[in-house]
């Protein structure tokens, strides 16, 4: 069913990242460790949930940049920031961008484990989100354009009547693509596609 | 001299106004009256002394015997008048004695006193200058007092000064030791708790442990290393001057920093002289000296986007026998105002600093009997120099 969940561990330190890659073995789970940010960048989008564990300092751009980088390019990955110094003004920082965690070296096992199955979960819901709007996204481009028309309408609550004085059609025809839409929405009732309407950003005042 | 005649003057006239005052005696017929005589006689004997007092007596005798003693106006005497002459003459001695003798006790009188009163002033003027001299020494002594103390709130100051800086290199040491640590002892807690769990899996993941346990093995030597490593730099010990390859000092230097320099994106580049004589100096210390040195570099570039951050560390032999050592950076460089006082304790252009690295820096160069200096690089940055006497027996 769903792919394997993945860690992705970026340090450039090789022990601390064969280390805590070891950590995540040994309880289950999938890792990929990478020694810079700009390594882990060329790397492909992940098929399940994933978390990023980051060091914080590297030579060039640092983990906060790498932060900034994946929201800027729409890959919203949860990240569990490391350091070596406790520094505040950056933990603030990372914490304020969306980090999930901010662990100072050296740390628990249990703390970073933790942290990791918050931040794989966190991912799950985000993905799951995206895959019902794919889904969504995939219905609505099975529409005609006339039978899109018919959902705008209907959207805003407009009756039968009044979509074929506007479109310049018979109410028959109105009813007939609109059968045609509820079934390929996949929506039974219109509070039903209401709300899917609203989740695709179909904006309720696009048709006025 | 002068004074004389006028005082012989005085007496002759004196004797003039007796005449004068006996003739206009005459006149109102007191007859026989010479008291004017002798007080003639005693005043001028009382203020002009013996020698004109006598001339008066002369001067009086003559007169009386002359102007009025019968037959008048010559010398001769009358024997029936001789007792009334003979009485004055004796009369006019008496009165020239009296006078003479009180005028010479009165100046008696008066020396002594004056003796007295000039023996009074110069013990008083003696007393006066013993007093000044005491007062003169007491406050000298308060001054030395007040500058002792000074002197010794000093030291204590100094004292106590260096106690801080031993224990701030102390702290500041230790937080570099902490860092060099916490990255393989992260990895050691991360492979430990792994091992554990792998061994608690059903069946236990016996690849995966052993290979945790050889990652724990492998971070242990590496912490122990860097322990070890910077354990030279805190034990507490004197300066012992040795035969030192600079080059190697540099090089462990560098070892310790170069995961620093990385992290910030700093290239570092060397120059080190081949052949160079060993220096005479404590292997130790210098290794503290670089290590401030290239720190302080470091921090100068963190701030530096604009150009390439580029550390460079040098060695060679100057023309006069010396082994010189630079740093330079290319970091923010000096302010002239900061250049002066870099060098002091306490004066820091850091944010976080403590202001006494380049201060103990220059205090180990200066223990080795040379210096330390700073110069205006040719490109943005500042550049650190010291040099260090040739050791005597050359190494080969």
């Amino acid at each position: 069913m769903e792919a394997a969940p993945v860690v992705f561990v970026i340090d450039d330190d090789a022990s601390v990242r064969s280390a805590l890659s070891n950590l995540l073995r040994s309880v289950g789970l999938r890792t990929e460790v990478f020694a810079s940010p700009q390594e882990f960048m060329h790397n492909a989008e992940p098929d399940g949930p994933a978390c990023i564990v980051l060091d914080v300092r590297f030579p060039g751009r640092s983990g906060l940049d790498l932060q900034r980088d994946l929201t800027a390019a729409n890959r919203p990955l949860p990240i569990i920031f490391m350091t070596g110094h406790g520094d505040i003004p950056m933990t603030v920082r990372a914490m304020k961008a969306g980090a999930v965690e901010f662990l100072t070296k050296p740390f628990r096992d249990q703390d970073l484990l933790d942290a990791v199955a918050v931040a794989l979960d966190k991912d799950r819901v985000r993905r799951a989100g995206e895959k019902r709007l794919d889904e969504l996204r995939a219905r609505l481009g099975t529409l005609t354009p006339r039978e899109r028309e018919v959902l705008q309408l209907v959207i805003v609550g407009r009756l039968n009547k009044q979509i074929a004085g506007e479109l310049g059609v018979s109410e028959m025809t109105v009813k007939i693509h609109r059968r045609h839409m509820m079934r390929k929405m996949q929506a039974s009732r219109i509070v039903e596609l209401v709300r899917i309407a609203d989740q695709l950003g179909l904006s309720g005042t696009a048709a006025q | 001299m002068r004074l004389a005649a006028v005082r012989y003057g005085l007496g002759s006239l004196l004797v003039a106004a007796a005449i004068v005052a006996t003739i206009g005696l005459h006149y109102l017929s007191v007859e026989h009256n010479r008291f004017q005589f002798y007080a003639a006689i005693a005043v001028v004997a009382w203020f002009g002394g013996a020698g004109p007092g006598c001339m008066a007596a002369i001067l009086s005798t003559l007169a009386v015997e002359y102007l009025f003693t019968p037959p008048l106006y010559n010398l001769h005497v009358y024997p029936r008048e001789l007792p009334d002459f003979l009485s004055f003459i004796a009369c006019a001695a008496i009165s020239l004695a009296i006078s003479t003798r009180l005028r010479r006790a009165e100046q008696a009188l008066q020396r002594a006193q004056q003796t007295l009163e000039a023996a009074v002033a110069q013990r008083t003027a003696e007393l006066r200058e013993t007093n000044a001299a005491l007062t003169a020494e007491i406050v000298e002594r308060e001054r030395a007092d007040r500058e002792r103390a000074a002197s010794e709130a000093a030291l204590a100051e100094t004292q106590a000064q260096l106690a801080r800086v031993l224990r701030l290199a102390t702290v500041t040491e230790c937080a570099a030791v902490a860092h060099e640590v916490k990255q393989p002892l992260t990895a050691i807690i991360a492979n430990a708790a792994a091992c554990l769990r792998s061994l608690d899996r059903d069946p236990p993941a016996l690849g995966l442990a052993r290979e945790t346990v050889s990652g724990i093995v492998e971070d242990g030597n590496r912490a122990a290393a860097v322990v070890s490593r910077i354990g030279g730099l805190l034990r507490n010990r004197r300066p012992s001057i040795a035969a030192v390859d600079i080059n190697a000092v540099i090089g462990e230097v560098l070892g310790l920093t170069r995961s620093a320099a990385e992290k910030d994106g700093v290239a570092i580049r060397t120059s080190l002289a081949r052949s160079l004589p060993a220096a005479a100096g404590d292997s130790v210390y210098l290794q503290q000296v670089l290590l401030n040195l290239v720190n302080n570099a470091l921090d100068a570039m963190r701030g530096v986007c604009e150009r390439q951050r580029v550390l460079t560390l040098c060695s060679r032999l100057t023309p006069d026998n010396t082994v010189l050592v630079e740093v330079a950076d290319t970091g923010i460089g000096l302010a002239t105002a900061d250049a002066g006082r870099i060098f002091d304790s306490f004066y820091t252009t850091k944010a976080d600093g403590l202001g006494m690295g380049l201060s103990i820096s220059q205090s180990i160069i200066a223990a080795h009997g040379s210096r330390l200096w700073v110069c205006a690089g040719r490109r943005p940055g500042a550049v650190f120099r010291f040099t260090l006497p040739v050791a005597t027996a050359p190494s080969t």
